[in-house]
Parts: C-alpha cells; structure tokens; sequence
C-alpha cells in the first residue's frame, strides 16, 4: 500500500532522472529542451507530491503557486531557446553543434 | 491499492522515456503532448486543478505547438536539420566524442540525482503541515477566497511580479531577431471555420476564468494562456498580426507595468511595496490580473509568431 504523495514523488524524481540523462546524452539541441522540460516536470511533480503531505484534505498552496510560476518560466525558456536555435540555424549552424562558422572552402 | 495512480505514474514514465528516445523528432515532440496531457491528470490526482488548468494549456498545448514548428521550420532549411536515422545516442562534441566516458558521467549523475531524491522522498513524514495554515488565517486580509491565487498575488506576489517580467523579457527577445521569410501557413477553409467558431468560445472562457480565479481554480494566467491559444488558432488560420508600433509594445509590457505601477503606488501612500490598504487588496489584484492576462496572451501570441511582422 503506496502512498500517493510518495507514488507521485519518486515518479517525480525518475522523471527527472530521465530528463538529466536526456540532456546529457542526446546531441539534438531539440532533444536537449525537451528533456530540459521532462526534468522540470519531474521536479514540479515531486513539489507537489510533496505538497499533498498537509493532513485535512486540502493541499499546501504555496508549492502550488511556484509551480505555478515555474512551468510559465519553463515554457517562456523553451520558447526563447527554440527561437535562438532558429537564429543559429538560419546562420548556417547546425542543431547537433552551435558552430556558426563556414567551413574554410 | 491505488491502481489508477500507478498506472498513470508507469504510462508517465513511459511516455517520456519515449520522448527523449524516439527516433524521429517529429515523435519526439508528439508524444511530449501526450506526456503533458498524462501530466495533468496527475496534477487533478494530487488536487491542483490550478495546475491542471495551465499544465494542460501550457505544457502540452502551447510547448508541443512551439516543438513542431520549430521542427518544421528547421526541416525546410536547405540544409537539413531534421537529423537522420543515425542521430541515435551519441555523445555532443565537446565531450570529446567518447560514448563510454559520457554514458558514465550520465549513469553517475543519474544515480546521484534519482538516489538523493528518491531517499529523500521515501524518508520524509507522511504527513506535514506546510504553510496552509498561516496561508488560511490571513485569507481573509488577501483580497481572495482561493488560496492559490491569494499565495500567487497577494502573499507571494514579488515572485508573480518576476515572472510576468521574465515573459515580458521572452516577448522582447522575440522582437530583437530580424525579420526573416516565416514558414508560410496556407489557411484551410476547415480550419477557418473552425477557428470562428471556437475563438468566441475561447475568449468567453478566458474572461470567465479571470473573474473565478478569486474564489476557484483559475487567474490570471490560465486566462492568459487561453487567449494565447486563440491568438494562435488565428494565426494558424491566417490572421497577420498587426506591424510593430505602439499599442503592440503597450499589451506587451502592460502586465509589468500595472503590477510595478500598483507595488511603487504603495509605497507612495505609506506601505510596504506592493502593500495593500485593508479592504483594497481584492480591487487592486484585479486590476494585476487584467494587465496580467493581456500581457501573457500578447506575449504567447508573440512567441508563437516568432518575430513576423513586428521587426524593431
């Protein structure tokens, strides 16, 4: 019999766990964002796990209100980054590297 | 046995295990919709219908639209960079391309960060108290009857004033870049008409929204995220968003500006920055709200647009 904040905190942290490795390993600046955003997910997940904790019923509000604010950040970061991947591709780099200088002919 | 509950937790990890491992970008970015809309069934399991509401339009919704078309405008360079087949799990360069040592450091990273968290999760009590209690005895005095929106604007709401800065920031970011040929949407009759149909809908919600956020789940920037999502229909189905000038660079910063212009107003009259007089507080979070939403959906629309039709 598993509780659900721990339930919810370990998926939590695998999750971030699967988006660290995501960021490392994957070479693909889009495949890095999107396990950036898979570990945020992960931490939001684990805070409000957490937040479940408070006896009575109702959850703890303030975790919620950072999490809150926490995925508008996150999606304003993959906003703002996918914008600058364009910029770097339109100036002949590429997405696997961030090389932005021609090859000498 | 919570039999629902572990189900969505293993579906969780195995969508985003497929996520980060699928072999196409364009699956890459699919099934991340998925996982955000997996997400948000799980922020309704742990009683957080405010995040279920944002997860659902910003984490999946908005993020997943971004991720394909920055996956479709990058296929249509004339270079490639939709990374072929091979693109499998190799090592970024400066690593010095070997695959052992940078699956180590992952393992080891991996194991330190899950290992950590994990005990740290199990070992903790089952039951806290956290800061309801001190967030219920002053509910009252907060101007609003959801705690979660008091917490978001009133208590915490130097953190909500960073925030509505950093979208402010992503919004200006978006104007810097030059002009550049934008991936050209053909509109679809369907879809026109489909947009004409749901956008009232959207705007409806939106406002409603706003109006329940201070007694329910709901505020500022779930009605925000919705006008975002119409704009975004819009332009999807052929609106051009009007040239930059004035009025644009007005919604932009309103947000900002309306919450600055209440904290220093404070100061002005005697209290702490962003201080509210007893009774005002409710009128003044309105008024936030509504510079705040129109700013978060100006700015989502923004960003979704990338920068067309608003060059410096």
């Amino acid at each position: 019999m598993i509780s659900l904040p721990t339930l919810y905190g370990l998926t939590g942290v695998l999750l971030a766990g699967i988006g660290l490795l995501a960021l490392v390993l994957r070479a693909h600046a889009i495949r890095k964002l999107v396990g950036l955003n898979i570990m945020g997910s992960g931490i939001f997940l684990l805070m409000i796990a957490l937040a479940r904790r408070a006896p009575g019923g109702a959850p703890d509000p303030v975790p919620h209100a950072m999490v809150l604010t926490g995925i508008v950040v996150a999606v304003s970061v993959t906003a703002v980054a996918l914008l600058l991947l364009h910029q770097i591709a339109s100036s002949g780099g590429d997405a696997a590297s961030t090389e932005t200088d021609r090859p000498a002919p | 046995m919570p039999w629902f509950d572990l189900g969505l937790a293993a579906m969780l990890l195995w969508f985003a295990g497929h996520a980060v491992g699928a072999r196409r970008l364009h699956a890459s970015a699919t099934v991340y919709i998925c996982f955000g809309l997996l997400l948000t069934l799980a922020w309704v399991r742990l009683d957080a219908p405010d995040l279920a509401l944002a997860e659902a339009a910003l984490g999946a919704g908005v993020t997943g639209a971004l991720l394909l078309k920055a996956i479709a405008s990058l296929g249509s360079r004339p270079v490639p960079l939709l990374v072929p087949a091979h693109d499998a799990w190799r090592v970024h360069e400066p690593l010095g391309g070997r695959l052992l040592g940078a699956i180590a450091l992952a393992a080891v990273l991996g194991v330190v960060l899950v290992g950590a968290l994990g005990m740290a999760v199990v070992s903790l009590p089952g039951e806290a108290v956290g800061l309801r209690p001190e967030v219920e005895a002053r509910l009252e005095a907060s101007g609003v009857r959801h705690p979660v929106t008091a917490v978001l604007l009133n208590f915490r709401g130097f953190d909500t004033l960073l925030e509505i800065v950093v979208i402010w920031i992503a919004g200006v970011v978006c104007w810097t870049f030059p002009r550049r040929r934008e991936l050209v949407l053909r509109p679809d009759l369907q879809l026109t008409s489909l947009v004409r149909f749901v956008d009232p809908i959207l705007l409806v919600t939106a406002a409603y929204l706003l109006w329940a956020g201070s007694r329910a789940p709901g505020g500022a920037f779930q009605a925000g995220v919705l006008l975002g999502a119409g704009a975004a229909l819009r332009l999807m189905a052929g609106e051009v968003l009007p040239k930059a000038g004035v009025i644009p660079r007005f919604l932009l910063s309103l947000g900002a500006l309306v919450f600055l212009t209440v904290g220093v107003a404070a100061v002005l009259t005697g209290l702490p920055f962003l201080g509210y007089g007893p009774g005002d507080a409710g009128t003044w979070l309105l008024v936030i709200e509504v510079g705040g939403t129109l700013s978060i959906g100006y700015a989502l629309m923004l960003l979704f647009q990338r920068g067309r039709g608003a060059g410096a």
